[in-house]
């Protein structure tokens, strides 16, 4: 046994009202340079969709994920060891741009420099990465926004395996549900593990999956071997870039900037405990079915003595203990089992979780009891359990009746002033759980929602208090481009410095002007 | 005058271009390892890499092995199995066989690098040049392919053998060993050191980091702490 | 220009005693059924001075005619001598002689801010005690304890500036800032007896001017969208032969922003689709051939517009839709049938006066500026849609070659 602690993050799309506020903060915190223009490291699906990029969900084209070999092992989608080093010089896996979107800048100025002319100016659109003019963009990250784009096209979406599909294209079955997306900070991740020069990795201390971009060659295997594709290879840099899950912020007790700047308050960080030492036998049990309920196994209970005791032989810190106790994660995923991983199929152990939404009842629904059947929603049900559960509906079932216990029973609480305990029998809740479920998951206050240890600087030496590394560490440089304390200014190198050329700045780029470095 | 040059060329500039070769990637990597990269353009346009990019990359790496057994192995040592002229027709036909892999793979990937718009626009020169300064030592040594089969005997292949043996063994007057050859083999061997030369300062490093400690890792997962 | 005085004709005004002028028939002074009366039969014709040369200075500072009549709203008024004073004190009076001296100052954004906290029931306690009680004097009840809790409550500038704070009930609304109740519009009419602002003083949907009764809408009913003829006279002149389908128009608010909210930023146009776009149904788009992303030009009498298709299920047969303030300043071509660059979402639109938008005097039914009036009847506009064949950008000089429709029209 080797307990390790992450910090986990579910998303609750029952409140999702795909505002789009956390892939903009996030842009702008993180990708708004050359080269990474393109890449949405937090981007909002609407679904039913392909997403972005195109047809991700779909691991016959991608191969991204890992499979069951005939002895019982897991092996990346894009082959062993030796068959990714063979693809190294053209990675047959790898997506074209086309397949997220050519970004795209406007001629702005032109609105205020344009020479007279018989109609008034109009910006028009010009690639970031030629600077030539586009007639039109063809794709982009959020094409389909609110079902744009034909349902032929449209319901090429992955999530409609084993299901009747063509009476959704009907305008009376229409349905839609946002998907906010972003890197799952796997248990099992496969970008790690087709990494040849293994520049990516796991941090030991809170699970956030990073790559170390001084070691980061540029192979491009990473990209193919995330099922998420939420690897973006860099164009200017050469380099493979990811979510980082703000850790900067984690390690200060922070929420992520897509968390903190949630309109909605549907995102929830906490800490959950794991063991370690299960992780391959769960991500291999043979039925795909299984994967939903074999990753629960391995997370361990927050109260458990024991459990404490092994945790604090394997060095979690005591504060990280008490905030798994508090863990809205773990009550979501664990306690109430509303929460589940997106597409457990693809093996990675992914450590961001949803909770399905409720939709209107489809039709003149004839209501039996005082909560309506799952059945009777919009949203099919299958659908959901294609995205969370490996196809499995009991579990979603079970996710979707509890909260419709939670609102009936709130509703009949706080208007008719009666608390219906039938309604949380049906649902084996009682009164308590109710309770907090409802401060935790309606209020959602900040404090309920983040319950974000504090890094120790510490943590990383060989004791509990390696104060070396804390005195190193302190007042030394912040993030940089590899070049020291530099601050990613390129200085004048005679090694091919990356230029970060602002291409989003609304002035379409002119290439052919090489931009000198600034000294 | 000539013998000067030829001096110059064959058996001190050898000497500068190892230099800048391995100080300047050493200096590279310990000081700017954020720019050593492949720095594959696949991502913008994929059209022409199965092919294209395998086919250059697989010929031009049996030529440089080739090459590098082929130049440096001793005449005793060879003489065992063949005769120079033996190893010389063996020469020319892998060369040519491996030549043209990387001929056809090389010269898409020239046509994208120049003529698509996308991969252009963001080309760097050094891209371009080290792209071009590539196909012409190709076309060069392809060309030799004719001038060596005017003498089967393997005289020109001893001669450049030896000239290569006495450069990487520090023994002098190396350079009179090529200085009565052919002139497409004077400047395939200047073009080849020139790219020892710049060698550094383009994408080429990445050669230097063949990732074959992939193989023995032990297993797929890597977890760090964030001290380490 | 010196001191002027207009004559200006002011309509007869919501929150006047003159919102019952036509309460119980409508005459027409013009064909001598009645006398004409300013403000009763007649709108009012009254004097304004503009004192041009003290434009600055009236600009500048809060008014006399605060202390001299009040303030008010909704009919009712109420004496503001103490707010004037203190804002003499807060924001300075004005020193320097003219017309404006010894009044309070108005020189800066936050001047201007602190007056209206001061003056509005909203943000300050006193006086929405001192509304409540003016309207009391109507109802002839007592509406003080709504705001009595608060009197002593006044909002600053900085106080805004450092969280959202709030407000205090006031007489202008008609629901209460409550905390057992959730603002709720008519809460005060239900509750504190307060008559409904109609000419019965009750919640009245049945109307009878006779206007509405001649027109057929004494009660509100579904009308189905009138002809506003201005398909007809286009459909014919099609610049081209390609297929068209006339489809009804709708301009609805956007997800991020609604009206004229900016939304051409970069960031937000990536998440969009880069430009303009007009939305239609899966069935209609197969009648003329456009795919989704197509460019397609929509016209009718009023103007064009350029845009491009989005195509979903989430459409009906029918209808097409353009969300607000997409400007033609990202991205837009030339319309084919104009000549010129392709249009917004109003380019096909028109305000259309309505002879019932007309009736004055009535009480519910009388003019008050961006209150009541005429409004624009968007939803029975239709427009007709058709495949654009070719994109042109109109980006010659003023003095070259001019757009593609006289190219047309040559060959």
């Amino acid at each position: 046994m080797k307990i390790r602690a992450q910090i986990g993050m579910v998303l609750n799309l029952d409140k999702c009202i795909g505002c789009h506020t956390c892939s903009v903060t996030c842009k702008n915190v993180w990708t708004s340079r050359s080269g990474v223009e393109y890449a949405w490291f937090n981007n909002v699906e609407s679904k039913p969709g392909v997403g972005y990029p195109n047809n991700w969900e779909n691991q016959d084209k991608w191969k991204g994920g890992w499979e069951r070999t005939k002895n019982d092992e897991l092996k990346p989608k894009i082959g062993g060891k030796l068959k990714v080093l063979s693809k190294l010089f053209a990675n047959p896996d790898l997506p074209e741009i086309d397949d997220y979107y050519e970004p795209f800048t406007y001629e702005y100025d032109r609105l205020q420099k344009a020479p007279e002319v018989k109609t008034p100016p109009t910006a028009r659109a010009h690639s970031a990465i030629t600077g030539e003019k586009m007639e039109k963009p063809k794709t982009g990250p959020n094409w389909e926004e609110i079902l744009g784009g034909e349902f032929d096209k449209r319901s090429k979406d992955y999530n409609f395996k084993e299901i009747e599909k063509d009476i959704y294209g009907q305008f009376e079955h229409t349905f839609m549900m946002y998907l906010p997306r972003l890197c799952e900070h796997c248990l099992n991740p496969t970008c790690v593990a087709s990494c040849p020069s293994g520049a990516i990795y796991k941090r030991e201390e809170d699970g956030i999956v990073l790559i170390d971009q001084d070691k980061c060659r540029g192979w491009r295997m990473c990209v193919s071997g995330c099922p998420y594709k939420k690897i973006y290879f860099n164009w200017e840099s050469g380099k493979s870039e990811k979510c980082t899950f703000c850790y900067p912020r984690i390690e200060a007790g922070d929420p992520t900037v897509c968390s903190e700047t949630c309109v909605g308050r549907i995102r929830y960080l906490g800490v959950l405990l794991y063991d370690a030492d299960k992780i391959a036998d769960a991500a291999s049990v043979e039925d795909e079915e299984d994967l939903y309920q074999s990753q629960l196994n391995i997370f361990l209970d927050p109260n458990d003595l024991a459990m404490i005791k092994q945790a604090k032989k394997d060095g979690v810190p005591d504060s990280w203990l008490e905030a798994a106790k508090r863990s809205p994660v773990y009550k979501m995923a664990m306690d109430w089992k509303v929460a589940f991983p997106l597409h457990p199929e693809y093996r990675t152990l992914p450590m961001v979780w949803y909770i399905p939404p409720l939709s209107p009842i489809q039709g003149a629904a004839e209501q039996t009891g005082v909560i309506p059947d799952v059945n009777d929603l919009r949203i099919p049900v299958k659908y959901l359990a294609n995205m969370l559960t490996a196809g499995q509906e009991q579990p979603v079932v079970h996710a979707l009746e509890r909260m419709l216990a939670m609102r009936s029973f709130m509703r009949s609480k706080t208007v008719e002033g009666i608390a219906d305990m039938d309604i949380l029998n049906n649902v084996g809740l009682d009164e308590a759980t109710l309770d907090d479920m409802y401060q935790i998951m309606a209020i959602a206050n900040y404090e309920d929602r983040y319950v974000i240890p504090t890094n120790h600087r510490e943590y990383a030496g060989k004791t509990p208090f390696d104060n070396e590394i804390a005195f190193e560490n302190r007042s030394a440089c912040g993030f940089s481009f590899g070049n020291g304390c530099s601050g990613g200014d390129s200085k004048p190198s005679l090694f091919e410095p990356v230029k970060f050329a602002n291409t989003m700045n609304g002035k379409p780029v002119d290439r052919t002007k090489k931009q000198t470095p600034k000294g | 005058m000539g013998e000067y040059l030829n001096q110059f060329f064959f058996g001190l500039y050898p000497y500068i271009a190892l230099m800048v070769f391995l100080v300047g990637s050493l200096f590279r990597y310990d000081r700017d390892q954020y720019t050593w990269k492949a720095d594959s353009s696949q991502l913008l346009r994929s059209k022409g890499m199965r092919v294209g990019s395998n086919l250059f990359h697989v010929g031009i790496i049996l030529l440089f092995f080739g090459h590098l057994v082929g130049l440096l192995t001793p005449e005793p040592v060879y003489h065992i199995f063949m005769s120079a002229g033996t190893k010389q027709l063996m020469a020319m036909v892998a060369g040519g066989i491996f030549g043209t892999i990387c001929f056809i793979g090389m010269t898409i990937l020239v046509r994208r690098r120049l003529f698509d718009p996308r991969i252009r626009a963001t080309s760097k020169s050094s891209d371009i040049a080290i792209l071009l300064i590539l196909y012409v030592q190709l076309i060069l040594g392809l060309l030799t392919i004719p001038f060596s089969a005017q003498h089967m005997d393997g005289s020109s292949m001893v001669a450049l053998a030896n000239w290569a043996q006495y450069i990487v063994t520090f023994r002098s007057g190396a350079a009179d060993f090529v200085l009565h050859e052919a002139w497409i083999f004077k400047l395939h061997l200047f073009l080849g050191l020139t790219i020892f030369l710049i060698f550094p300062f383009t994408r080429l490093v990445h050669v230097f980091s063949v990732p074959v400690k992939y193989l023995t890792r032990k297993g797929y997962q890597i977890v760090r702490s964030r001290g380490a | 220009m010196g001191t002027e005085t207009d004559i200006v004709a002011l309509p007869i005004l919501h929150d006047t005693p003159a919102e019952l002028a036509q309460g119980i028939d409508v005459k027409e002074w013009k064909k001598g059924e009645c006398e004409p009366i300013p403000g009763k039969t007649l709108p009012n014709l009254v004097e304004v001075v503009r004192d041009y040369p003290n434009t600055y200075k009236k600009f500048t500072s809060l008014g006399p005619l605060m202390t001299k009549v009040g303030n008010g709203g909704k009919g009712i008024a109420w004496n503001t001598d103490d707010e004037v004073a203190f804002l003499g004190e807060l924001n300075h009076t004005v020193k320097e002689e003219g017309v404006s001296k010894d009044l309070p100052n108005i020189e800066t954004d936050i001047d201007a801010a602190e007056v209206i906290l001061s003056l509005a029931p909203e943000t300050n306690g006193q006086v929405a005690v001192k509304a409540w009680d003016a309207l009391g004097k109507i109802t002839g009840r007592d509406h003080t304890h709504l705001a009595k809790p608060k009197e002593e409550e006044k909002l600053r500038f900085r106080d805004l500036q450092a969280q959202p704070r709030k407000i205090i009930s006031s007489p202008t609304w008609s629901g209460l800032e409550d905390e057992h109740v959730s603002y709720n519009a008519g809460y005060t009419n239900v509750h504190e007896l307060i008559p409904w602002r109609t000419l019965t003083g009750r919640q009245q949907y049945y109307q009878d001017h006779s206007w509405m009764r001649d027109f057929g809408e004494n009660l509100c009913v579904y009308k189905p969208p009138i002809n506003t003829k201005t398909v007809a006279p286009v459909i014919d002149k099609l610049g081209n032969n390609s297929k068209h389908i006339t489809l009804n128009w709708i301009t609805p608010h956007q997800k991020w922003g609604i009206h004229s909210t900016y939304s051409e930023n970069l960031l937000m146009l990536t998440l969009s689709r880069g430009g303009p776009i007009v939305w239609i149904s899966e069935i209609d788009e197969k009648k003329i051939d456009v795919e989704d992303n197509d460019w397609i030009e929509l016209f009718n009498v009023n103007g064009a517009i350029a845009a491009r298709a989005v195509v979903s299920q989430r459409v009906p047969e029918g209808m097409s839709m353009m969300y607000h303030a997409q400007e033609k300043i990202i991205n837009t071509p030339g319309a084919e049938t104009t000549g010129k660059r392709g249009g917004i979402h109003n380019s096909v639109t028109r305000a259309v006066v309505k002879p019932t938008h007309m009736i004055g005097g009535y009480a519910q039914l009388a003019y008050g500026f961006n209150y009541y009036g005429t409004v624009g009847s968007n939803r029975d506009e239709f427009v007709v849609v058709r495949k654009m064949t070719n994109v042109n950008w109109l980006e010659e000089p003023a003095d070259g070659k001019s757009g593609n429709l006289n190219h047309e029209e040559k060959a």
